[in-house]
């Protein structure tokens, strides 16, 4: 005759009523046990409870919730035998005293769980097991013999047991707990790019110095984890002049400028975002543009729901406008490259 | 009572085998745990190429730059700090650069998968830290014998600020061991004059728990 058990819950030392309930997870981020007793003899009971708890080294999170539909369709198949064996048993059978025993018996390492070792499920005895049965920890020969504690052939039977979520060891990944990645879809955003240093490398009007933006743009994201955003607004960096205009020569380069970029992103994290673009700042200089193009690269996380922080550099070529007299300028190239902190809002 | 756990017997390994997917082989991951996001202590040894700045262009040539760290990662790995020892030999002869110091590193990696501290940083694998390494320099420089014949070498002590960048890029699954790549530059305490700035690589070696 098979003992049912009723679950035990051993941190809080009380019996939790056990119910079809327990066999669905309420949500993915804590699922409630389901613990085989098996204390490893059993095939199946060793396949069922380790994947829920493991934790995917490469992908850095838990398998709870790939494996969610499995869970569900492995309680629901245990459930009903289960079901159909508590309804039919006499409540003598089920006796407390059982529970006892059971919750001082070294647990299954193979199942990190609440779970208990059922003892012989299939013995005539009414009562409790004299003597616990070997745990999964015990040597293999143990393991390798079905046979019970008195002699009798161990059952292959299997009983899911359940235990409220709110009682089990805090195993879970807690990288399950980062936000969920962006939605497709596109969203406006405003960013601030309020202290970056800048320099331009030029015989005459090189300099480094501060700059400063102001941009406005959309990011939409056409797939899972990758962006295209673009961005278009005004900034400054300090203004280099050199020579005298008047007397026939002289160079100037940046002050406002206007700039547009667009990036392609990545989600490296749900919060780790990269993105690599290109951009080009375009001023005046004597009456004339002198645009510049540098590549760009963004890295920054998000935080506080819309906001994003992160840290631009940027490389590549920046505009040097010449001007030999009143009618006569041309255009020059210098190296430029750059690096500044930035914050983005995303509305909703 | 007996038909129904005889039911039960027959029934649930059947039924528990046929649920279960076809058993994957077993994965070395799944037996390890996954390293940590980082070990707290490290050495790190890097060899590279720099120039000096301000240096007539007849007396300019590249430079070996070597330098050796020992540190730890505190707040979680979050930052990185220790004791610095770099050097700096021009391969003209002319002038040589010996720095001790104390650095501080930022894991920029760390504070993006983080959000900004908000969430435990899922496991990554590559690393980006920028820092900066407070020092005494010690450098010794020569006149060329065909400027100045048997000229007296040139002393000079002076407190440094090197800033740098570092790439990191793990070499084992353990992660213990990890490619360095780091892009320096020294400049003056205020930042107004830059002396040298250097390329360097090297090896990363992590341990602790």
């Amino acid at each position: 005759m098979a003992i049912i058990q009723e679950p035990r819950d051993h941190a809080a030392g009380h019996s939790v009523n056990f119910t079809l309930f327990h066999l669905v997870p309420r949500r993915l981020e804590a699922p409630p046990f389901i613990a085989i007793d098996c204390d490893g003899r059993h095939e199946s009971c060793v396949r069922l409870s380790p994947p829920m708890m493991r934790t995917s080294a490469k992908r850095g999170r838990s398998d709870t919730g790939r494996s969610a539909g499995t869970f569900v369709l492995r309680g629901a198949i245990l459930a009903v035998p289960t079901w159909v064996a508590l309804t039919q048993s006499s409540p003598g059978e089920a006796s407390p005293e059982a529970h006892g025993d059971a919750a001082t018996a070294p647990m299954a390492s193979v199942a990190p769980t609440t779970s208990t070792p059922i003892d012989a499920p299939l013995s005539t005895s009414a009562g409790p097991s004299p003597t616990p049965p070997p745990s999964a920890s015990s040597n293999s020969s143990e393991n390798a013999s079905p046979g019970g504690a008195n002699g009798a052939p161990a059952a292959p039977v299997a009983i899911a047991r359940g235990t409220d979520a709110s009682t089990a060891p805090a195993q879970e990944n807690t990288h399950t707990k980062l936000p969920p990645f962006p939605p497709n879809g596109t969203r406006a955003f405003v960013t601030v790019a309020p202290l970056g240093a800048c320099t331009r490398i030029d015989d005459n009007v090189g300099k480094s110095g501060f700059c400063e933006e102001l941009l406005g743009g959309t990011d939409t994201t056409f797939a899972p984890r990758w962006h295209f955003d673009w961005e278009a607004g005004l900034g400054y960096m300090d203004a280099a002049i050199w020579g005298f205009r008047d007397l026939g020569f002289s160079q100037r380069s940046g002050g406002p400028y206007f700039v547009a970029r667009v990036f392609v992103g990545y989600d490296l994290s749900s919060l780790f975002v990269a993105r690599l673009g290109v951009q080009t700042r375009v001023g005046d200089s004597f009456g004339n543009l002198d645009p510049g193009v540098q590549g760009v690269l963004d890295l920054g996380t998000r935080c506080w729901t819309r906001f994003e922080v992160g840290l631009r550099t940027f490389a590549g070529v920046d505009g040097v406008i010449t001007s030999g007299g009143v009618d006569d300028s041309w255009y020059s190239m210098s190296l430029a490259y750059g690096t500044s902190l930035f914050g983005r809002y995303l509305f909703p | 009572m007996k038909h129904g756990a005889l039911a039960l017997a027959l029934l649930t390994p059947a039924l528990a085998r046929a649920a279960d997917p076809p058993a994957a082989p077993p994965q070395e991951t799944d037996a390890s745990p996954p390293p940590p996001f980082v070990y707290p202590a490290l050495v790190r040894t890097l060899v590279g190429l720099g120039r000096a700045t301000r240096l007539p262009k007849d007396d300019d040539a590249p430079s070996v730059v070597m330098t050796v760290e020992v540190g730890e990662h505190p707040l979680g790995g979050a930052l990185g700090t220790g004791i610095s020892l770099s050097s700096a030999l021009d391969s003209k002869g002319l002038w040589s650069v010996v720095t001790p110091g104390l650095f501080a590193t930022l894991d920029l990696t760390y504070l993006f998968l983080s959000g900004l501290w908000a969430y435990e940083p899922p496991p990554f694998a590559g690393r980006l830290r920028v820092g900066s390494r407070l020092g005494i320099a010690v450098s010794e420089s020569y006149r060329p014998s065909g400027d100045v014949p048997y000229a007296p070498p040139y002393m000079l002590i002076r407190p440094e600020l090197q800033s740098f960048v570092d790439l990191e890029w793990p070499l084992d699954r353990r992660q213990v061991y990890s490619l360095v790549g780091r892009a320096a530059i020294d400049t003056s305490v205020n930042l107004s004059d830059a002396f040298r700035w250097s390329f360097s690589a090297g090896i990363d070696y992590a341990w602790g728990q």
